[in-house]
């Protein structure tokens, strides 16, 4: 099995070379990388795995994001050019944990009739401190169950998906999901999370946020609509105070079930840097049991969703049968059925 | 009112025993029973009933693991041979459980127009085996607040039907339904709960392993269920062994379960059990006419009952996610037919 990873960035010198380690070192065989005009090392970083032959390197010169197509090309890419059984599509601030012993084994035990695996979002949030290692310093996450009301929160619970190798593939925005595809998605588990860190510190939450700004129309979510508002009011230190936590928000969170402290990645990364092999343990049925609860956040099973997707369905079994093929078929049969009828109300 | 527990077994000598003396002692008249070539002492023991009378035996000499139809056999029997009002299809490792009196109450408070009552599933986890009795080492239980839906998982949550008695009775593969049946479904009201103990020894699990990845691969024609596939996938990678250590529950993992709630301690069958214990020959439990007193289970607690329906809940919620899983594969069938 070929595993490929694609990789979006720009301006994300501090995460993409232990983003790219990890991934590495976690059962990626292939990454196939999009650089959009970065200026602060980014590109040489890349550079560096290109060199080494375990990345293609696409330089987007494109001002505005055009996320969708660009990882869409590069999905292409990796079934056409690279012999991908499966890809995930990351973001370079994404490290992707499979629960199980490798990414390979993970997605190898997945049915046949699954093509879409959906991974769920572990959300990591901004810490204090002058430790410059962003995984050293951000161990705390938001528990999946805490409860978020609100639409514009970035902690909302969410998924990325991972497909098979696909050379029609169309990803949405964001890689929530496939557009017009074959590929049935498996729903209801999730048998890898992504890690999230978006927001490590003020000067890279400002340079962030400044190229999502020059994506106008593009704004994947109510988030980004409100970052929008308070960088034009020259807020940004608002809200990236906004998001840190600090020691007391910790104690609170932690004492109220809204944050966890998970240093998963942080051991991968000192295995890594280390040379020793990542061991991804193995979960448990407990494990098991307790993330289901976390799963159950993004309501899957919800009985609205499941009408709503019936309602639907029904229609295009509706304009399947008001196809002019369907009603000529359907009038033939009816009048065969009536010819046999009179046929055998006519005495021998 | 009659009741009648139709068991299938092949080599499951830690556990039918057990099982049989049971179900006999809370509220099943009579057992039909089918052994499948067991060469443990299933036979021997499922021979002791019939000569007390209470245990009729069918001796199935084929290979392929043909459950749905030795199932409908045996369940058909009830109906036209034993006189039964309702028919339980019960696996050798399950334990119908009614949820207060017996099964008889359980069932005979099921309204008219209804003739399938949806069993809950209750998945007991495996703990080391220090040899002893399996009911007396597995009292952690599996208690789920959202449901495990990872298709290779066997601790999906699940159901397992009871039915009125029908001499055209079919009952599908795995007892979870029953095809092209007339009877209506109850389906929110769970009465019976179904103790189930599907991994107790190391030599069960590979003897399990062994049997049904033959019977998927040699004689069925659809391929298997996800966790067959992965043990049968592990037994020929020579990695049993390992798979089976990672699927039992040590004392660690037990204590973070029970701390945390996804495991519970349930004490009911081993206290059953117990109770039924006698020394003579062939059997080692007592049936309910060797008792001074009939066996009566207690009516649930209201925090029981609580409990219950919060799992009831995520029972529900898996099946509500089988049918988003079910329109995907609609969605792609009018897919191409161009709609």
């Amino acid at each position: 099995m070929k595993l490929v990873m694609t990789l979006l960035a720009r301006d994300e010198a501090d995460i993409v070379d232990a983003q790219l380690q990890f991934h590495l070192n976690a059962g990626v065989d292939f990454v196939i990388a999009t650089d959009n005009l970065s200026r602060d090392g980014t590109t040489e970083i890349l550079e560096s795995y290109e060199r080494s032959g375990q990345l293609h390197l696409i330089r987007e010169e494109g001002e505005y994001l055009r996320q969708a197509e660009w990882i869409t090309r590069m999905g292409r890419l990796a079934a056409t050019d690279f012999g991908a059984d499966w890809v995930i599509h990351s973001d370079a601030d994404e490290f992707w944990w499979p629960r199980g012993d490798s990414l390979k084994e993970v997605l190898a035990s997945i049915p046949a009739r699954y093509g879409v695996v959906r991974a769920l979002l572990r959300h990591f949030v901004p810490r204090p401190g002058d430790e410059p290692s962003f995984a050293e310093r951000m161990t705390v996450r938001v528990s999946a169950t805490a409860p978020i009301n609100d639409p514009r929160s970035l902690f909302r619970p969410n998924l990325k998906i991972i497909h098979r190798g696909d050379p029609d593939v169309t990803v949405s925005i964001g890689g929530q999901r496939l557009i017009d595809s074959p590929l049935v998605p498996l729903r209801g588990w999730y048998p890898v999370e992504f890690f999230h860190f978006p927001v490590r510190s003020l000067p890279q939450c400002e340079v962030k946020y400044a190229h999502q700004q020059t994506g106008p129309g593009q704004t994947p979510s109510p988030y980004y609509d409100r970052v929008r508002e308070l960088i034009w009011a020259g807020r940004i230190q608002e809200l990236y105070d906004s998001l840190l936590v600090d020691d007391d928000a910790l104690e609170r969170g932690l004492e109220a079930g809204s944050l966890v402290i998970d240093t998963r990645l942080r051991d991968a990364l000192r295995d890594v840097q280390a040379g020793r092999p990542i061991v991804f343990p193995r979960p448990s049925v407990v494990d098991e049991a307790a993330y289901a609860v976390d799963v159950a956040a993004l309501g899957e099973a919800d009985v609205v969703r499941l009408q709503r997707r019936l309602d639907t369905l029904e229609q295009r079994l509706l304009s399947v049968e008001r196809r002019p093929s369907v009603r000529i078929e359907r009038r033939l049969r009816d009048a065969a059925r009536k010819l046999a009828r009179r046929n055998s109300a006519t005495p021998a | 009112m009659r009741v009648v527990v139709t068991v299938l077994a092949r080599d499951e000598a830690d556990v039918v025993d057990a099982q049989v003396a049971f179900h006999l002692n809370v509220g099943a008249d009579f057992v039909v029973a089918t052994d499948n070539k067991s060469q443990d002492g299933t036979t021997d023991i499922l021979e002791s009933y019939e000569r007390a009378g209470v245990l009729r035996l069918i001796r199935e000499p084929a290979e392929g693991l043909r459950q749905g139809e030795w199932v409908t056999r045996m369940a058909r029997l009830a109906a036209t041979e034993h006189g039964a009002d309702w028919v339980i299809n019960s696996d050798a490792d399950e334990f119908w459980w009614p949820r207060g009196g017996s099964l008889k109450e359980v069932l005979a408070a099921v309204p008219p127009a209804y003739g399938v009552v949806q069993a809950f599933w209750r998945s007991f986890v495996p703990r080391p085996d220090d040899g002893a009795f399996f009911a007396e080492r597995m009292t952690a239980r599996l208690s789920q607040h959202a449901p495990i839906n990872d298709p290779t998982s066997f601790y999906r949550p699940v159901v397992k039907v009871a039915h009125r008695a029908d001499p055209q009775v079919t009952v599908a593969r795995g007892n979870h339904a029953l095809a092209d049946s007339p009877f209506r479904t109850l389906t929110t009201w769970h009465p019976l709960e179904v103790l189930h103990f599907p991994l107790r020894s190391r030599a069960q699990w590979m003897r399990k392993v062994q049997l049904q990845g033959d019977a998927f691969t040699k004689h069925i024609e659809r391929s298997g269920t996800g966790y067959h596939l992965k043990g049968y996938d592990a037994l020929r990678a020579g990695r049993i062994e390992e798979q089976h250590r990672a699927l039992v529950v040590d004392d660690g993992e037990a204590a973070q379960g029970l701390a945390d709630g996804t495991l519970v301690v349930d004490t009911r069958l081993r206290d059953v059990l117990r109770s039924l214990r006698r020394d003579a020959d062939g059997r080692e439990f007592a049936v309910s006419s060797e008792l001074e007193q009939p066996l009566r289970l207690p009516a649930p607690t209201p925090e029981d009952v609580a409990a219950y329906a919060v799992e009831a809940g995520a029972l529900a919620e898996s099946y509500a996610v089988r049918a988003q899983r079910r329109m995907d594969a609609i969605e792609q069938r009018l897919l191409a037919l161009g709609g």
